[in-house]
C-alpha cells in the first residue's frame, strides 16, 4: 500500500469514530551515520523510523496521537485513542486544519547515503586534524538522513517531500599535559559531500581558538562593555526572539517584551533577519509547516523594524493575528558594514564570545551565564582567553543597541549569521 | 480494546511478555538486541486553553554488534521476524564494513550474565484520558479563582513510560518498564514594583495514578509558589562576583551530575576531561562523598533504578569521590576495557533506536552533619540560591546553572529575594570550598540529561555551603 492510499484510509477511519476535522502525517526517516571516537572511527549506525501523527477534531474539541508502525491493529488502536483524547479536550474555537491548497510534491537532495564518501571525508576530517596540535575530539560524526513526509487532511490538502541532508557535528577540546581548553561543538548540515568537511562552517577557525585556549585568565575585575559575538553562538541570544518571545505561548499568554510592537523597532536601523526555509543555501531547508502549509520565506525583522510573531495557525487564531506562512526555523541575519577586524579594533573594553552557557532568559530576556570559549579584548586588541568569567544583560536591549554586524557570515546549514557586536552587557571575573 | 490499558501497539500486548530469546540464533560475535517502547503523554494548559494534548508511541528492536574493535548498530520500527533478524544481520555488516574500510583493531570486550525483572508499572485501574485533563482543569481553576493578579499561568503534565527488553551473546538479559510523571506550573506577574516568572515542578518515578492523587494535594504548594513569585517580582539583582553562598539541595543534586558527574564519565576522560589527571588526589573537601546510585539509596529505591545496564552489566553503585577523594569514573564495557576495571553499568540508551553512551543513574552528595538554619546564620553576606533551572558542564570542570529562586543573607538571616541569576565556577575548586553540609536529602527527577541523546536520570543531595561565582549585575 502507497502512503498517499494508507493515509487515505487513515482518515476515513477517522471520519468513521466520528472526527469532523482530520489531519494524518506520515514521515519516514532512514539514518546512517560514522562516528569517530577519541580521533578514530567507531561506530556506523543504520536507523530506519517512522512516524504516524493522527490529529482528530470533533465537536470543537481536539487531540493528536503519534505511533511510530502502521499495521492496521495499530493504526485503528491510534484511531480510537485520539479520538477518546478528542472528547477529553474542552472547545476551542481555535482549533483548526489547513484549508485546501493545491497538491504538490517537493524533492531535494539525495536518496541515497553515499557511505563510501562518508567514510572518505570523515577520514580525511580526522587525518586534517592532526595539524592542530593537542586538539582531542570528543566525537565527531557524519550522517545522512532522507526524510519522507506525506501530509494529508479532511480539507483537502496533500502535500510530500522527500529530503536528503548531510550532518555533521564534531565535539572537541585542546590538551597540553594536565591543561585542556573547554569544550566546544560545531555542527553542520549541508546538501552534499562536495567539499571538505574542514572548510564547512567555521570549524578551521574553531580549532585555532581551541588551541589558543588552554591556558586561560579570569576577569580580574567588573565593568560594562561590549561583547563581540561568533556566528555559532548568535544563536544563543537570537534564540530568546526566535524560539519563545515570537511565538506562539508567549503571545497567547501576552507575556513576550514584543507584544504590540509589530512595525517597532526592536533592534538596531542595521539588523534585518528572516526565516528562510527554502532559500538555496539552506541544506536544512523544510517544505511543508508543522499545521500543514506550504513553507514560505518569511522576514521577521527589517532595518531593525519587526515584520511578524511566527504565529501558528491556532496562535494565529488564538491573537487574532495574521499566520506565519512557516514554522520558523533556516534564519537568515543580513551582513553588515563592517570587516571583522575592524570590528575587534573598534571594542575598547569587552570579550569575543563563541560559546554561552548560560541559564534560559526570563520573560523579560534577563540573562545571564559563562563566556564560554571567549577572549578579552582591550583597546581594539585580542589580549587572552579567559574563564570563569560571566555575562549579563537584557536581550531586547542587546538587540536595540546593535553596534556593528560583520560582512563576512557563516553558513551553519541550519542558519546563515555573521558577527555581532553588542554594547551594554556586564562582565564580571572572579 | 480498552484505550486506557497500558498496551503495546505493535502485539497488543505489554512487551515485556514478549520472548526475544528465540533470536539469539542470529547472532554473530558479540551482540545485543533490544526491543523498546518509549510512550510519552502531554497535557498543556496555557491561561486555560488546552494547547497540548497528545500521546506519542515510539518502539521497535535495535541491535548492535562489535567485530574487530568496530561497532555496528541498527534499528527499525518493527517486530517482524523477517526484519529483526535484518536488524542483527545489518549491525553485524556495519561493523565488518568499518573494520574493512579502516584496518581491524584487537580486543575482546568484557562479558557477564546478569539477569533481571523490573516493572515499576501502576497496580492501580488507570485514569482515562478525559480524567487527567480534568485533574488538570481543576489545578487551573483552582490557580485562576486564588491568584487573580497573575498575567500568566502554564500547566504541564508529561509523562514518559520507557519499557524494554534487552539480550546479548553473553546471556544477559533484562525487562525493565520505568515510568516518570511530572506537573510542571508556570507562574508569571507584573506588578507596579516589577515582574517576575517561577515555575516549580512537582512528581517522579511511578505512572500518574502512583505520584498525583488529587489536585488540592498540589494547592498548599501552589501557595508556597505564588508567595515566592511575589516576592521575586519585587526582588533584586545579585551582585556579580564571588560570593558565600547556601545552595539548597536541588541545587546541590545539580552540582553532582553537572559540574562532577559528567567530568568522570569515562568517554569524556578519554576525550579529554580534567578529571584524567586526578584519580585518588583530593578534588574536594573531606566533607564531600558523592556517589552515582545504581538502584538504591539507604534502602530506598531510587528515582531511576538501573539493575542491569544497556550492555547486559550489572548496574553496580560507583564511588566518585570519597571523602575528598576522587575514586573512580563511571564505565561501560569498552572504557572498562581501555583503564582495566570492571563495568559499572552506566551504558544508557533512550529510545530503541539509540545506541548505548555512557550516562549516569542516581547521582549524589551524600548529606552530612550540620542543620540548614546554622547554615544559613553563619553566612554574613551572601545568598540562599534554592531552585535551579538549565545547567551545563564543561571538560575542565567549569559549570554553570541556572538559579531560579534565592534570597540573600544579610548577617545571617533571609532578606529580599533575588531575579533570575546563574552560578558558575570550577567545581573541584568550589568543592574544595565546602564549609557545611546539611543532614538532610532531596532527589529531583525532572527534565533530561543532554549527551547526543536525552536521558532519563535522577539527581540529589544535601544543602552546601561554599563559596561560587554569582551571574549578576
Amino acid at each position: 500500500m502507497t502512503e498517499k492510499k494508507m493515509l487515505s484510509l487513515c482518515l476515513k477511519l477517522l471520519k468513521q469514530n466520528g472526527a469532523e476535522q482530520a489531519q494524518c502525517v506520515l514521515t519516514k526517516t532512514m539514518k546512517n551515520q560514522m562516528k569517530a571516537q577519541a580521533g578514530q572511527l567507531s561506530l556506523l549506525r543504520s536507523v530506519a523510523d517512522t512516524e504516524l501523527r493522527l490529529l482528530a477534531i470533533k465537536d470543537g474539541r481536539q487531540g493528536q496521537v503519534s505511533i511510530n508502525t502502521t499495521g492496521k491493529r495499530d493504526v485503528e488502536a491510534a484511531v480510537i485513542r485520539v479520538i477518546e483524547a478528542a472528547k477529553a479536550s474542552p472547545q476551542d474555537k481555535a482549533y483548526g486544519i489547513s484549508e485546501f491548497q493545491p497538491t504538490q510534491v517537493f524533492l531535494r537532495g539525495d536518496t541515497k547515503a553515499d557511505l563510501r564518501g562518508m567514510c572518505r571525508r570523515l577520514s580525511e576530517f580526522l587525518q586534517d586534524s592532526r595539524k592542530y596540535k593537542g586538539l582531542r575530539f570528543f566525537e565527531a560524526a557524519l550522517g545522512f538522513t532522507l526524510e519522507e513526509k506525506t501530509f494529508l487532511n479532511s480539507n483537502g490538502v496533500n502535500l510530500s517531500s522527500s529530503i536528503g541532508t548531510y550532518d555533521f557535528v564534531v565535539e572537541f577540546s585542546t590538551g597540553v599535559r594536565a591543561r585542556a581548553s573547554s569544550i566546544n561543538f560545531s555542527e553542520l548540515w549541508f546538501k552534499d559531500l562536495s567539499r571538505p568537511l574542514m572548510e564547512c562552517g567555521s570549524t578551521a577557525l574553531l580549532f585555532k581558538q581551541s588551541g589558543k585556549s588552554v591556558l586561560t585568565t579570569p576577569v580580574k575585575d567588573k565593568f560594562s562593555g561590549e561583547i563581540l559575538v561568533s556566528p555559532e553562538c548568535l544563536g544563543s541570544f537570537l534564540g530568546f526572539l526566535t524560539g519563545d518571545a515570537l511565538r506562539d505561548a508567549k503571545i497567547i499568554a501576552g507575556t513576550s517584551p514584543y507584544m504590540n510592537k509589530i512595525g517597532s523597532m526592536v533592534a538596531s536601523a542595521g539588523f534585518t533577519l528572516g526565516s528562510m526555509p527554502g532559500a538555496p543555501e539552506m541544506a536544512a531547508g523544510y517544505f511543508i509547516t508543522g499545521d500543514g502549509y506550504k513553507a514560505e520565506n518569511v522576514p521577521l525583522v527589517e532595518a531593525g523594524r519587526l515584520k511578524t510573531f511566527i504565529l501558528s495557525r491556532y496562535g494565529a487564531k488564538k491573537t487574532g493575528l495574521r499566520r506565519t506562512p512557516n514554522s520558523g526555523g533556516c534564519y537568515i541575519v543580513g551582513p553588515g558594514l563592517e570587516k571583522l577586524g575592524s570590528m575587534v579594533k573598534a571594542i575598547k573594553r569587552g570579550l569575543l564570545v563563541t560559546r554561552f552557557s548560560g541559564g534560559a532568559p526570563n520573560q523579560k530576556g534577563d540573562f545571564s551565564g559563562v563566556a564560554k570559549n571567549s577572549f578579552y579584548i582591550e583597546n581594539g586588541k585580542i589580549k587572552f582567553p579567559v574563564s570563569e568569567t560571566m555575562i549579563s544583560g537584557n536581550i531586547p536591549a542587546m538587540f536595540l543597541g546593535i553596534k556593528s554586524i560583520s560582512k563576512e557570515r557563516v553558513n551553519l546549514g541550519n542558519a546563515v549569521y555573521p558577527w555581532i557586536s553588542f554594547s551594554g552587557v556586564s562582565v564580571s571575573g572572579k | 480494546m480498552d484505550p486506557n490499558k497500558r498496551r503495546n501497539f505493535i502485539a497488543g500486548e505489554s512487551m515485556i511478555k514478549k520472548d526475544i530469546k528465540r533470536y539469539a540464533k542470529f547472532f554473530k560475535g558479540y551482540t545485543e538486541l533490544r526491543l523498546q517502547e518509549n510512550r510519552t503523554g502531554r497535557i498543556s494548559l496555557l491561561n486555560g486553553n488546552l494547547v497540548s494534548n497528545e500521546e506519542n508511541s515510539s518502539c521497535g528492536f535495535s541491535s548492535r554488534a562489535y567485530s574487530n574493535g568496530y561497532w555496528g548498530f541498527s534499528a527499525v520500527p518493527s517486530s517482524a521476524p523477517a526484519e529483526i533478524k535484518r536488524v542483527i544481520g545489518e549491525a553485524v555488516s556495519n561493523a565488518a564494513y568499518l573494520s574493512g574500510q579502516v584496518g581491524k583493531r584487537p580486543g575482546t570486550l568484557p562479558g557477564e550474565n546478569p539477569c533481571s525483572f523490573e516493572d515499576f508499572s501502576t497496580k492501580k485501574p488507570r485514569k482515562s484520558r478525559k480524567e487527567l485533563v480534568d485533574f488538570i482543569r481543576e489545578v487551573d481553576t483552582h490557580i485562576a479563582k486564588k491568584y487573580r493578579t497573575l498575567k500568566s499561568r502554564h500547566i504541564v503534565l508529561n509523562s514518559l513510560n520507557v519499557e524494554k527488553q534487552f539480550l546479548n551473546s553473553d546471556g544477559a538479559s533484562f525487562c525493565s518498564f520505568l515510568p516518570r510523571t511530572t506537573i510542571a506550573i508556570y507562574l508569571s506577574v507584573e506588578t507596579k514594583k516589577g515582574s517576575a516568572d517561577f515555575v516549580e515542578t512537582w512528581g517522579g518515578r511511578g505512572q500518574f495514578e502512583d505520584v498525583f492523587a488529587d489536585p488540592s494535594d498540589l494547592f498548599e504548594k501552589l501557595g508556597q509558589q505564588h508567595s515566592h513569585l511575589m516576592k521575586k517580582a519585587e526582588g533584586v539583582y545579585p551582585a556579580a562576583g564571588i560570593k558565600e553562598c547556601v545552595l539548597a539541595p536541588e541545587l546541590a543534586g545539580v552540582l553532582a551530575h553537572e559540574a562532577i558527574g559528567h567530568t568522570t564519565e569515562a568517554d569524556l576522560v578519554l576525550g579529554g576531561s580534567v578529571a584524567g589527571n586526578l584519580m585518588n588526589k583530593r578534588v574536594a573537601s573531606p566533607l564531600i562523598t558523592l556517589v552515582d546510585y545504581a538502584n538504591s539509596f539507604m534502602g530506598q529505591t531510587c528515582q531511576t533504578p538501573i539493575y542491569v545496564d544497556d550492555e547486559g552489566t550489572k548496574a553496580e553503585d560507583v564511588v566518585i569521590i570519597d571523602k575528598g577523594v576522587l575514586k573512580s569514573y563511571m564505565h561501560n564495557k569498552e572504557s572498562a576495557r581501555h583503564y582495566k576495571v570492571k563495568p559499572t553499568g552506566n551504558a544508557r540508551a533512550f529510545a530503541f533506536s539509540d545506541e548505548p553512551l555512557i550516562r549516569m543513574r542516581n547521582t549524589a552528595i551524600v548529606p552530612g552533619g550540620s542543620k540548614l538554619e546554622e547554615m544559613i546564620s553563619s553566612v554574613k553576606d551572601g545568598y540562599y540560591m534554592m531552585r535551579r533551572g538549565n545547567g551545563q558542564a564543561d571538560l575542565t570542570s567549569e559549570f554553570m546553572f541556572a538559579v531560579t529562586l534565592g534570597y540573600e543573607i544579610r548577617n545571617g538571616k533571609l532578606g529580599r529575594a533575588i531575579k533570575d541569576s546563574s552560578v558558575s565556577g570550577m567545581a573541584y575548586d568550589v568543592l574544595k570550598t565546602v564549609s557545611m553540609v546539611s543532614d538532610n536529602m532531596y532527589w529531583r527527577t525532572f527534565g533530561f540529561c543532554g549527551k547526543s541523546q536525552p536521558m532519563l536520570l535522577s539527581m540529589g543531595g544535601p544543602a552546601l555551603k561554599c563559596c561560587i561565582n554569582v551571574g549578576g549585575r
